[in-house]
């Protein structure tokens, strides 16, 4: 530095005028610190000390030692230079040696980084299940009696474990696979239990957080303390709150003290419903609660209290936060704090439950342990704020390279590794070896059990002389004895099969299956659970929110088994909804529409036969029956939001709905109740499901209609898993994208709703609709009238609906006077309904109930049983369950006679309407799909594949998946852009007659989009300002399509051009230089029948081939996130510009290389064709085609080499070489000047200075 | 870093001694105390403020020239730039990090190039041309865009006011 600043500073004398100053500090040019020009700035502010500058750029948190770190100047956006300084004695040329060795010891730092990195992963990843699995197979091992299970050999028997089937002499592939296999069934295992485990504590986390929880321990255990103790202690806390006030009167402000009252009127208000306590109904129950909750308010403002008198003076500020963070019970605390505030507001809200010293010595002490832990930490908030900001940073970067250090040290990593499995070996001792253990002993005990019970059964069966009973009903009856020869068969089937698992399992005959192994030990867990269970019944017995449990002991070890139980059950229900409903309703969905679609009619299950690992098939049905459910929640959504009255649908819960506490309601509810819930909406699902689908799709089409449309034609079998994936991704992301398709489907419904409703006459019930042409109906003379002359009758009446008539009145009228033929007849009654979606459920039982006109009861309510059925459903915790009651209300609603078997047939009119939908929709996109394919299909008619395809899709009469996808696009995307194209059309309009032309399509009705006002305010903008920027819309547009664009474009590249060019190196190089007779080509590599090949081929050539097209991959991938991101740096222009660039580059490669080459071959061809003629070749092309995928597998025995053919192999290459030589030669020359330049920074540089901008510029 | 913003400062009172433009005058309140100034600013002629003479006090922060000083009329004036409560809001107050508006210029804003002497003229320009796009004065806004005479009528009223008359 120092000779650097000199030399500068005397290049600056003469420069730097007189009254040059330094544009930061104003300070003048001093040797000591010199005077730079590094930017294009001129006049006063032209000279800066590199000091103030770099205080500068630190103060606005650019970090100078970061690579690529830029810095420019904030008046000319110059972006300054800096450059390195070197020793004094720096040799001219660095030796090479020197350069070799910087490099290397770079390249290797870097390659040990890399290798500790993928050392550690792969420990990880592939090193701990396969030791879980060891260990695994050791303990069952040990369990099976210490026996190998292949005899004699140790290390095959840890392989193969109790393998069915071992190979005797393994080789390395069969090794291999078993250990692939082992490895995935440990790592399925290990994810399970990850989940299960993770589920299990989150699920117990929260249940112990949820305040209905605490509620239920309290009606099950009591309070602590009875009513006397409660109210001395309180009065206890009263005073000591009391003086404390006294001492804060003096310094605190207003506010706090309000708090304080607030709370003490509270407390006081609690103390007198204490005493008076002996009676006990539900709602002053309630409300006892409630004053419970703010005596922690109370107790909180007292230990904080308590914290300011430990406090300095001084430091008001920091306990006034404490005080409002108190206040407002738990923010800003941090967490260790706010756990144990947590834990002393459940001791407070239940008089603890946590058992132990909960007295108020307790709380005090605790308050002060609080305050010291405070002041422990105070420094980071109160005097030392300023340092604050320095320390965690200080303390990051100390600390940052530590945790790498510790984690990937070379040498720790086998000690990490086995630290993990010796803890494996634990944990799996623990849960599996133990509970087998046990579970086999139990599983003893409880089939001898079953035994005798089942021989006790038979005694009973033969002392009540059954037997004869038998005997003597046979003889009367012979058709019972049949009966009872089935179930004789039926029941010896099961029996044999069960003793068959029995003795297998005595006998450790099923060693080989999983469920089989685990059986003990979900026994052990399930007796478990079920002890625990019970005793939490049996331990709270006697106690009761007037009679507490006292013992706290007890009482912690009942909060805890009551807390398991608690998240047991939310987990069982969880589990069902989460997990049991979407795989059964994705095997419904299989065996209703996809197998019958895909396969055939008589086969039961696709997925569930198909010949893949059986988890998968799990999670795919898991996968189908949560996107059907989506599915069909978004259709109940769009019901319900625009056609329906709100209010019809109050059984299904939306999702704004208060009362919607999942967990709460899964708590509360008992079993029973919730259990009957799940079962009726897995009824509604496979009701919906199965005879929605299934009916078309088993029964109408394959048995009534006998149509040949089903099962869709599958000719593209390797397609068929992307068609599932189509099915499920695409129409959710393409719905999504096109509003206005989903608007046409939404119109459909409206009418169909109108229609059916008004049929049925429901419309004042389900659309609100008060059409008084449906109160009642239309009585005719005869039924000649009615079915035949019906209008003609109707207009005989001129008063038909205005003057209204009884049956019988009518009756007589038509005896009485023979011209008029019909009369109106009302029926049916006003009832009370639900007025929304969200009203509570107790509420609910109170409506359905007829009324008159002026909304008067026609009977009067049974409260009393309506509360009882309420409570029972309700169940033990009735009397906690507060719903709120905010949005009930009814509306009256007119309901026609037979209203259920009505609304039953609008269900089945709508599943009709739903129907004719679904395959109109199906036949129609399908017929799309197919014009589409054809018409881009045709011109490849000369391609075989391209012509089989063809051929298969220019068949419209039949169905297939592929056309269906691709025409449900075509048709939303066409409809979208139709739709625009009508908006903007009517928005222009719009405008044209008024210029309120957003408001004026907003108050259009709410059949249109907000995103189609859009346009209307981008209108308006263009208008107003005269300059007004381009539209978000449109610049949003733009940005995707380039990166469309260049996505394209770099998958062009990769995949075709230096396809096209490896192809041909590496056929090159196997025929010509290694002389390989049938070279494997990588044509055939992208064929799908190839596939086959691969698993059995591993050969090296196969190997090198991936790791090239690997690196294809890498690099394609890092090459497009590169030239994206430089592209977002840019602006407008300049994207556009070097966007061009990019283009012509790319064009460039592709004509040079590829394109060129081809074009050599082709002329080579006709060369070929033109000399040898038909007999060899029908044509050029063929020609071609025989050169490129015959010739290379033929060796030149069969066919000689000529010189054409050798060309033909040579030009691609040679062309590939002169393209793409000069650059290898270009990077690896870079690289050189890079590393020699790396090399003299490190070894001779001696820091950085500014450069000065040379004066011309 | 204090000293360097104290000799900074000190050579910006030098400077603005030497020569201080038109209808400017600021220095420190106390000798002990560099970080606090006074200054008066007259009104811009052709403008509502003309005639008037403003008082207004700058306080530097302690890592000044890094961060921007705060300018505060005493007493606020009526300007849509200037919050009730005399705080002036301008983009080169602003330093590159907050944007209270989001749509100010980054080299509009506070840079260790700019000086007491360019904040200050960059205020009479401010009282000349208000800026109601970022206005900092609702009602002042309001005032000037819909009808000119009254908020000149206003000014010339607190203007009078504040000379004493």
């Amino acid at each position: 530095m120092g000779v650097a600043a000199e030399e500068s500073s005397g290049e600056n004398e003469h420069s730097a005028a007189l009254n040059a100053s330094c544009r930061i500090c104003r300070g003048e040019n001093t040797s000591d610190s010199p005077l730079f020009h590094p930017c294009k700035c001129r006049g006063s502010i032209k000279y800066i000390h590199e000091s103030c500058l770099l205080e500068w750029v630190a103060s606005k948190n650019v970090d100078l030692a970061r690579p690529g770190a830029n810095i420019k100047c904030d008046i000319c956006h110059y972006s300054i230079q800096f450059k390195t300084l070197y020793d004094e004695n720096m040799p001219d040329r660095i030796p090479v040696g020197l350069v070799i060795r910087t490099t290397l010891g770079s390249v290797f730092k870097e390659a040990q980084a890399v290798i500790r990195i993928v050392m550690a992963t792969t420990l990880l990843v592939v090193g701990i299940p396969l030791a879980w699995n060891t260990l695994g197979k050791l303990i069952a091992m040990l369990l099976f009696g210490g026996s190998l299970p292949i005899q004699g050999d140790f290390w095959k028997s840890l392989l193969y474990g109790f393998e069915a089937t071992v190979p005797e002499n393994p080789s390395k592939l069969n090794i291999a696979l078993q250990l692939l296999k082992n490895y995935r069934f440990s790592l399925t295992q290990i994810v399970f239990l990850t989940v299960i485990h993770i589920a299990l504590y989150f699920q117990y986390d929260m249940v112990v957080r949820e305040p209905i929880f605490r509620e239920m321990v309290y009606h099950n255990i009591g309070p602590r303390f009875n009513g006397e103790e409660l109210a001395t202690s309180l009065h206890n806390a009263m005073q000591f709150i009391r003086a404390n006030e006294e001492r804060l009167r003096a310094q605190r402000a207003v506010p706090l003290q309000e708090d304080l009252l607030r709370g003490q009127d509270l407390g006081f208000g609690n103390e007198g419903i204490q005493a008076g306590n002996d009676e006990h109904n539900d709602d002053r129950h309630n409300s006892t609660h409630r004053n419970r909750g703010s005596e922690d308010g109370i107790f909180y403002n007292g230990e904080d209290d308590e914290d300011d008198d430990d406090y300095e003076p001084n430091e008001a500020v920091a306990s006034e936060e404490s005080i409002a963070s108190s206040s407002s019970s738990d923010h800003e605390i941090d967490d260790e704090e706010r756990q144990q505030l947590d834990e002393n507001n459940g001791v407070f809200n239940f008089t603890m439950n946590h058992g132990r010293d909960n007295d108020l010595e307790f709380m005090v002490q605790n308050a002060q342990q609080n305050a010291e832990r405070e002041q422990h930490e105070e420094p980071a908030v109160g005097p030392g704020r300023n340092d604050g900001a320095a320390d965690p940073e200080e303390a990051w970067n100390q600390e940052r390279p530590a945790i790498f250090g510790v984690q990937l040290r070379f040498r720790n990593l086998p000690f990490y590794f086995l630290a993990a499995t010796a803890f494996l070996a634990i944990y799996l001792y623990l849960t599996y070896a133990i509970p087998t253990f046990l579970g086999n002993l139990l599983l003893t005990i409880y089939s001898k059990v079953f035994v005798w019970a089942f021989r006790g059964f038979i005694k009973l069966v033969e002392i009540s002389r059954t037997p004869t009973l038998y005997k003597e009903l046979s003889r009367r009856f012979p058709r019972i004895s049949s009966l009872n020869l089935w179930l004789n068969t039926k029941a010896m089937q099961i029996f044999s099969f069960i003793s068959y698992v029995y003795t297998n399992y005595v006998d450790y005959n099923n060693k080989t299956s999983t469920v089989a192994q685990s059986i003990p030990a979900l026994a052990t867990y399930s007796t478990l659970l079920g002890i625990l269970c019970a005793s939490t019944g049996i331990m709270s017995r006697g106690y009761g929110p007037k009679n507490g449990m006292k013992n706290s002991n007890l009482r912690f070890v009942f909060h805890l088994f009551f807390a398991i139980r608690c998240s047991l059950k939310v987990f069982l229900l969880f589990g069902i909804e989460l997990v049991g409903f979407p795989v059964l309703a994705g095997l419904m969905i299989d065996f209703s529409l996809i197998s019958p679609c895909l396969t055939s009619h008589n086969k039961f299950l696709l997925i569930g036969g198909l010949d893949i690992w059986s988890p998968a098939k799990w999670v795919l049905y898991w996968v189908i029956g949560t996107f059907y459910m989506c599915w069909f929640a978004k259709y109940v959504a769009m019901i319900r939001k625009y056609i329906i009255r709100p209010g019809v649908l109050f059984f299904i819960r939306s999702s704004d709905d208060p009362n919607i506490r999942i967990l709460h309601d899964s708590l509360i509810h008992p079993m029973r109740v919730q259990i009957s819930r799940l079962l009726l909406s897995i009824m509604l699902y496979a009701l919906f499901i199965v005879i929605g689908f299934g009916f078309h799709t088993r029964i109408l089409f394959p048995l009534i209609l006998k149509s040949k449309l089903l099962p869709f034609e599958t000719a593209q079998d390797e397609l068929f898993f992307y068609g599932i994936a189509a099915i499920l991704h695409q129409p959710m992301r393409i719905t999504e994208a096109n509003k206005s398709f989903n608007l046409y489907v939404r119109q459909y419904w409206t009418k169909a709703f109108d229609l059916s409703c008004k049929k049925l006459r429901l419309s004042s019930f389900i659309l609100n609709k008060d059409i008084s042409t449906e109160r009642g109906y239309i009585v005719y003379r005869n039924l000649f009238y009615r079915f035949f002359f019906s209008e003609k009758a109707k207009w005989s009446n001129p008063d038909l609906y205005v003057d209204p008539k009884t049956p019988a009145q009518a009756d007589e009228l038509f005896k009485a006077n023979l011209e008029i033929h019909a009369y109106f007849v009302p029926d049916g009654t006003l009832m009370r309904v639900p007025a929304n979606d969200l009203i509570s459920r107790n509420y609910v039982q109170t409506l359905f109930v007829p009324v008159t006109k002026e909304n008067k009861l026609l009977k009067p309510l049974d409260v009393e049983s309506i509360k009882e059925r309420n409570k029972e459903n309700a169940g033990d915790y009735s009397y906690l369950d507060d719903q709120s009651t905010e949005f009930d209300a009814y509306t009256v609603v007119y309901t026609p006679p037979n209203f259920r078997s009505r609304f039953s047939t609008l269900l089945l009119l709508i599943w009709v309407f739903a129907s004719v939908l679904c395959m109109t929709l199906a036949l129609f996109f399908n017929f799309v799909g197919r014009l589409m394919l054809v018409a881009v299909l045709s011109p490849f008619s000369g391609n075989e594949k391209a012509r089989g395809y063809l051929l298969a899709y220019r068949k419209f009469s039949s169905v297939s998946l592929w056309p269906i996808a691709i025409g449900a696009w075509i048709t939303m995307r066409g409809t979208e852009l139709f739709h625009k194209f009508k908006m903007t059309r009517v928005v222009h309009d719009e405008y044209a007659v008024h210029p309120e032309a957003g408001d004026g399509a907003e108050n259009d009705g709410g059949v249109r989009e907000p995103e189609n006002l859009e346009p209307a305010a981008d209108f308006e903008e263009n208008e107003e300002g005269a300059n007004a920027p381009l539209p978000q819309d449109r610049l949003q547009w733009q940005g995707r399509l380039l990166f469309i664009l260049l996505g394209k474009m770099q998958a062009i590249k990769y995949c075709i051009v230096l396809y096209y060019n490896f192809a041909f190196v590496s056929l090159f190089v196997e025929i010509f230089i290694l002389r390989i007779e049938k070279p494997w080509k990588i044509d055939t590599f992208f064929t799908p029948n190839s596939w086959a090949e691969f698993g059995t081929v591993v050969s090296e050539r196969l190997v090198t081939f991936g790791l090239f097209f690997t690196w294809f991959v890498l690099a394609s991938i890092i090459d497009a996130r590169k030239s994206i991101q430089r592209m977002l740096q840019l602006g407008q222009d300049e994207r556009l510009k070097s966007l061009k660039i990019l283009v012509i580059d790319l064009v460039k490669e592709c004509v040079l290389t590829a394109g060129l080459s081809f074009a050599l071959q082709m002329a080579l061809c006709t060369y070929e064709y033109l000399l040898k003629g038909p007999p060899s070749y029908e044509s050029v092309l063929s020609a071609y085609s025989f050169l490129r995928t015959v010739r290379p597998s033929l060796s030149s025995s069969e066919v000689p080499w000529t010189i054409p053919h050798k060309l033909f192999f040579v030009i691609p290459p040679v062309l590939s070489g002169t393209f793409y030589l000069p650059k290898i030669f270009k990077s690896v020359s870079d690289f050189i000047k890079k590393s020699v330049v790396n090399t003299r920074e490190q070894v001779y540089g001696r820091g950085k200075t500014l450069t000065n901008l040379p004066e011309g510029l | 870093m204090s000293k360097t913003a104290q000799k900074r400062l000190f050579k910006e009172l030098q400077q603005l001694l030497k020569d201080s433009p038109e209808g400017i005058v600021a220095g420190p309140r106390s000798e002990d105390n560099l970080f606090l100034w006074d200054c008066l600013i007259s009104g811009p002629p052709d403008s509502p403020y003309q005639g008037g003479v403003f008082n207004a006090t700058l306080e530097f922060p302690k890592d000044y020239p890094l961060s921007p000083p705060k300018l505060l009329f005493t007493p606020s004036i009526l300007h849509p730039n200037i919050y009730p409560n005399g705080e002036v809001c301008i983009s080169i107050l602003h330093s590159p990090g907050d944007d209270p508006n989001m749509y100010e210029l980054a080299e509009e804003r506070w840079s260790p190039v700019q000086s007491v002497e360019k904040i200050l003229l960059s205020v009479m320009s401010m009282l000349s041309e208000p800026n109601v796009e970022s206005g900092a004065n609702i009602d002042a806004c309001i005032l000037w865009r819909d009808s000119r005479e009254e908020f000149e009528k206003q000014v010339k009223r607190s203007i009078l006011k504040s000379l004493g008359f």
